[in-house]
Formats: structure tokens, sequence, C-alpha cells
């Protein structure tokens, strides 16, 4: 499962790794994170991202998301 | 001047406040990551001592991801700097601390100010930072850069750890990191370390994490330290060392902050806390939502000029009378004698500033200083990136383009926190199509006030449509020549805040001020120029040579020709000297509605003013720059001849 195709509002925790992972940690979303998607733009815009622990939010556009792995958290 | 203290942090942690509370209102301030895109110098004095000031742009990490951060690691990195103020967001400390990690290593004498205590306080977070102070070894200072709480004890501690040249102890890593750190550092001669003023173990960190920038800067100084980093880094590959050491950043920064941040529940009266902060996740919730969040932003940019548009038409309905008047008295002496010329001038070029700039100005930089500082433009970001990403841009652009509407310059500049050099390139060919407060200003007072404000709103959406239009060519046409997009936004989106009223108004001062101190000394002396060669008659070679384009292309009066000759230097010329040579103020009493709407057409899209060219020559190049005004002036006869054919 991708960010992308993951549920709203559904605990996942962060699988990223390569290019992206140093943009998205330097954002504070780091691999092993937990994150949800609480929210995603109009017409095919970027995914809005939360980190329940800081409550930081990072818009993600869905091609990137698309290419950042999670899983369910526990 | 005594030493320089460098204010470093992540963006959108309040920086340029701190530095504007320490320095005087100097830098430019908003609630979205990327305010600061260049850095702003200035100078504080405490307990009698010069202190100057660097306030960098915010950077996440040391590895510079757009132009804005690579200006502050470029400054960081060439020793530029005596001291350092590491400023974090008391709401975001384990994030900040990572880049702590990286900062304090460099050895300088530092403090940490630690801003936004409020909000924290708010959202149930406490700090203890005494502890924070012991394990960095550096003084840390609580403030609320806002409302300048804490602001003097950052500005004495600093100075006083400037004195005591006391260097922070670094944030330390796994032992095996350590370890690979000292392997390499304790190969930097001293004289490298000394030269580029970091340590050797900073030094280390940044040849592991495979800073090519800082390997030029060392050139030949300290090969085997280079050496050992590229054997190192060879030898390790799933992950890489700079995932490793990215990971190990985190880490030590989320160790230490649990360390120091203990949850509690909202102090003071609770509930009221609570309301306040369920107020802005609702309000927050609504400019997001998918269907809501456009509507309102459509609203939003509405409001901005039918508001700029009545408080301007109220205001400039009361300052211009007195004006008149006096123009009324002057204008038939005109042309008795040259001082009276001079007199009439001078005269025309300070009611053009005070009648009709100022009054439309002001509202406009109000309201856009509002959405700025409120967080709404990473907000619009956001919503339209979709429809951006549809024409090739970037969601991104749309935060230098809203800024376009205040003033080109600062907006053309702003274009650097696009990353992609493709995006930041188109983007900065397209701001210079959006009226800024100049253009706007002549929108308003001649199509708007004539016409009604309808006009001036369909005006407005039509220059949308330019944009989006322009937009979509020039990305096509990149395609084929730069390159194709890159994989779109990513972007932090800060909370909703709302300013202290007192921090709005000194920021409407500061934007009202380059008017005052900028650009109305041009007007007036422009007006001036104006009133002279009208007085020796050289007006009309003027008009006359600029005839084929405002009579027979445009058809319009042959009196504005030198109107949009000295429009070139600012635009607010176009509607100050109109007035001077049309020889009223009621512009529809000598032109039809339809010229009205023909000029103001020309005068929003023809060749952008010098400052914003010399802007542009800076940030993309003189080729670029002269297609961008050779364009636009191109597009600007098109769109003004097509609406000739129509209207006139």
């Amino acid at each position: 499962m991708t960010l992308a195709s993951a549920p709203q509002h559904t605990l996942l925790r962060l699988d990223h790794a390569g290019t992206d992972a140093a943009i998205l940690s330097a954002l504070g979303l780091h691999p092993g994170d937990d994150a949800r998607v609480v929210g995603a733009a109009p017409f095919g815009g970027p995914l809005l991202v939360e980190l329940p622990v800081t409550g930081v939010r990072v818009a993600v556009a869905r091609q990137r998301a698309a290419g950042i792995p999670v899983r369910l958290a526990e | 001047m005594s030493a320089t203290l460098a204010l470093a942090g992540q963006p959108n942690c309040g920086k340029s406040t701190l530095f504007n509370a320490l320095a005087g209102f100097r830098a430019n301030t908003g609630n979205f990551p990327g305010t600061s895109v260049a850095y702003t110098e200035g100078k504080t004095t405490v307990a009698g001592e010069t202190l100057g000031l660097i306030d960098l742009p915010g950077l996440y990490a040391l590895s510079a991801q757009d132009a804005a951060e690579r200006v502050a690691q470029d400054y960081l990195l060439a020793g530029r700097a005596d001291g350092l103020v590491l400023v974090l967001d008391a709401t975001l400390l384990a994030r900040g601390l990572s880049l702590a990690v990286d900062l304090l290593a460099l050895g300088l004498p530092a403090i940490v100010a630690v801003n936004l205590v409020d909000e924290a306080k708010r959202r149930g977070i406490e700090l203890d930072l005494p502890a924070l102070e012991k394990a960095l070894g550096v003084p840390v200072i609580p403030c609320v850069a806002t409302r300048g709480q804490g602001v003097k004890d950052v500005a004495r501690r600093a100075l006083e750890t400037l004195h005591a040249r006391r260097a922070p102890q670094p944030i330390a890593l796994s032992a095996e990191m350590e370890s690979l750190l000292d392997e390499v550092a304790r190969r930097v001669p001293e004289a490298a370390s000394r030269a580029l003023r970091s340590t050797p173990r900073f030094i280390a960190m940044r040849l592991l994490d495979g800073d090519e920038s800082l390997r030029v800067a060392l050139g030949e100084s300290a090969p085997e330290a280079v050496a050992e980093a590229i054997a190192i880094r060879a030898r390790t590959h799933t992950p890489s060392l700079s995932e490793r050491m990215m990971t190990e950043r985190h880490s030590a920064a989320r160790a230490l902050a649990n360390a120091v941040i203990r949850k509690v529940p909202p102090s003071g009266s609770t509930t009221n806390n609570r309301l306040k902060l369920s107020r802005r996740e609702r309000l927050d919730a609504w400019f997001l939502h998918p269907v809501v969040g456009p509507v309102i932003a459509l609203c939003a940019f509405a409001a901005l000029f039918v508001a700029a548009f009545v408080a301007g038409d109220a205001l400039a309905g009361i300052i211009a009378k007195p004006f008149d008047a006096v123009a009324k008295e002057l204008g038939p002496r005109a042309g008795t004698s040259v001082w009276w010329a001079l007199t009439k001038g001078a005269w025309d070029g300070v009611a053009g500033g005070a009648g009709i700039v100022l009054p439309y100005l002001f509202p406009l930089v109000l309201l856009l200083s509002l959405y700025e500082d409120i967080g709404y433009l990473p907000r619009a970001a956001f919503l339209i990136d979709g429809l951006m990403s549809r024409i090739g841009l970037h969601g991104k652009s749309v935060v230098p383009l809203v800024l376009g509407y205040g003033c080109n310059v600062p907006a053309l500049v702003g274009t650097r926190i696009l990353e992609s050099p493709r995006d930041r390139l188109l983007t900065a060919l397209l701001v210079p199509l959006v009226p800024c407060s100049a253009r706007t200003v002549v929108i308003l007072a001649l199509v708007g006030a004539t016409l009604g404000a309808g006009w001036a709103l369909a005006l407005y959406f039509f220059n949308l449509l330019i944009v989006g239009l322009a937009g979509r060519l020039l990305s096509t046409a990149a395609k084929k020549k730069i390159g194709p997009k890159g994989l779109g936004i990513v972007m932090e989106m800060p909370p909703l805040r709302f300013p202290p009223v007192r921090a709005v108004l000194r920021k409407v001062w500061f934007r009202s001020y380059e008017f005052l101190a900028v650009a109305w000394p041009v007007l007036l002396a422009a007006s001036v120029v104006l009133a002279l060669i009208e007085y020796a008659g050289i007006n009309a070679h003027i008009n006359n040579a600029l005839s084929p384009l405002t009579v027979s292309l445009l058809g319009l009066p042959v009196a504005v020709g030198v109107t949009l000759f000295f429009g070139v230097l600012r635009k607010e010329l176009t509607l100050a000297l109109l007035g001077a040579a049309l020889g009223t103020e009621k512009f529809a009493s000598v032109m039809s509605e339809g010229q009205l709407v023909v000029f103001t057409l020309f005068v929003m899209f023809y060749v952008p003013c010098v400052s914003t060219v010399a802007t542009m020559v800076r940030e993309i190049g003189w080729r670029w720059a002269t297609a961008s005004v050779v364009g636009q002036t191109a597009l600007a006869l098109l769109i003004a001849g097509v609406a000739r054919l129509a209207l006139l």
C-alpha cells in the first residue's frame, strides 16, 4: 500500500526511503513514524498528511505519495 | 560593529519576527514556509554595544532543496558569522533540534531562542528549558517574538555568549556514528578547520553526508579527511550513509526532545483555551475542504479587490478633494513661468501619491498582509495545486504569484522556494503578468471608479485567465526545451495563526513605507520633469513619437503617450501623470469608457517596471528577462488591440 492509496483518517506507518525520504524527513516525516492522510485537495491535488504525535501537516503531491510505501500501524 | 550574529532555524519558526523585534522592522514576515528567501542585514544595540544581525532564510536541514535554503547554507558555511542564534519552534522542538545537531556542530558561540512558547502552552506542551540548556551547553531562552516577550533576554544572552566565546557541546549520535565521525575528524588539519571557521566534527559530518559544496570549499586542504569520508561512504550501501545520518539526527533530536517535553492539559482557563484551538481547527477544516475551500479561496480573492476598491474609493474621495482644489488654482498658471510649472509638477506628484495611489494601496496591503500572516497562502497553494498541475505548474507557484499582487519584486525573489529550476523559471516568467499593487491602483482608480467595481473585478479574472493560458503555453514549450515537470508539491502546512493587530499594522507600515520612501519621490520627480517638458513643449514630441502605438493601434488620446513612457519607471506614474497629461483627474470626461478599458489593459500587461526587470535579470538571467519583456509587451499590444477592436 502507498500513501496515495491508503484510506483517509487511518493510522499508517511510513516506510519510505531514497531521495524523497530526505525531503520528507527534513519536514518531520521520518520512516517509521505514524501518520494519517487527513484530507485531499480538489482537482487531483495533493494529499494532506498529518503526524499525530507532533501535529505537523505536510501537503504531498499524489504522484509523490504513490511512491511512499506505508502499512497500517498496529 | 563588534560582531555579527546569524539568526538561523527552520522555515516558519519566527526568525524574521525575532529579527524585526531585535533590529526594527526590516525583514518580511509571514505565516508560510519560505517567507524569507534572501538574507536581511540589521543591527541592534545591547548594553551599549552594537551587534550586526543577519536574518537567514529558513532551512529544514543542511542539504538545501531550494535556492532559499542554499542562501542560508552558503552563508553559514562561508564562516561569516561570529555567533549563532538558533531559533526553534516550541511546538516542533524535535524537528528543530534535528537541525541543531548540524548547526551547533559548527562550533560557533550560540544561543537557542525557543519561540512560540505561548502557542506550545496553549497546545498543552510544557518544556523543561533548563534541562535543554544543560543538554546543549548553550543558553536557552523562551520567547514570543510577535509580542516582543523574551527578546531583550535573547539579545543580552547572545552578547554574553559572544564575549565568553563559549562553544556549544555537540549533540551525541550513536557510538558507531561517533566513531566514523572521529575517523574523519581527526584527519582534518587545524588550518583547514580554521579556514572554514568550523570544527573538525562539523566538517566530518558534512563530508560523511556527501556535501559537495564543503568538499569544494576544503579544496586540497584536507585530502586525508576527504579520502576517508569517500571510503566510508563507499562501503556503506543500504541504507546509504546520508540516510543513516538523517536517521541518527532524527533519533538524537527526538530523544533530546522527549527528555524535555511534558504534555500537560492546556493551562489557564482550560475550556477557553481548548475552545480557541478547536475554533482554529474548525476554520482550517473549512479552508482546506475540497468543495468549500475553493469557494472560500475565490471569495478571499474577490474580497481582496472589492474591499480595496470600496475602502480605496471612499478614502480617495476624501483625500483628493483639497488637492484637486489647489491643482485647479495652479493649472492656469503653470504655463506662465518655469517656477509655476515646477510648482504645479511638484503638487501633481504629491497629489497623485496622496490622493490616488495611497488610498487604494493601503487597504490592499492590509488585506494581503493579513492573508500572509494568518497562513492562508499555503492553503491556497494546497487547494489550487491540482489546477496548477494541469497547466504544467507547481502548486507552490501560487505563493509567489499571490505575493505578486503586492509587488512583483519580492514575488520574483520568492520563486526561490521552488525546488526545480524549471518551476522557478516558469513562475518567474508569469509573475510580471500579475497586476502588482501599483497596477491594481490603476485598475481600481481608472476602471473601478469610472465603470464600477464589476468591471475591475472582470479585469482581474481576465488577468487570471491570461496567467493560466500563459502558464500552459510556457509549460508546453518548457517540456521541449527545459524538461518535464517534477514530481510535485511537498510543502509544510503551518497552523493558522492570528497575529497581534500591532504586528499586522507594523507590516502594513513597512510595506507602505516602500511606496513612501521609494516610489513617491520617483513619482514626484517624474511629475516635475513632466511639468517641465510640458512647459518646454517636449511632451508633444514624445507623444507624437508614441502616437503610432497610442493613437493608431490602441485608439487612445495622443496625450497618454508620455504617461506610458514614464510608467516604465513605476506603474503608479501612468495614473498619477495621466491627470497631469490630460489636465483633469475626471478621466471619464476626456476618455471614453472603451478607451479607459483599453488603456488599463495595456498598462496591466506592458513592460514591467524597471525594478521588476532588474530583479528578473538577477533571478533568471538577462536572456530570459529580455524574452519576458518582449513577450509581455507583445501580449499587451495583442490584448489591448483586440479590446480596441471590440470596444472602440
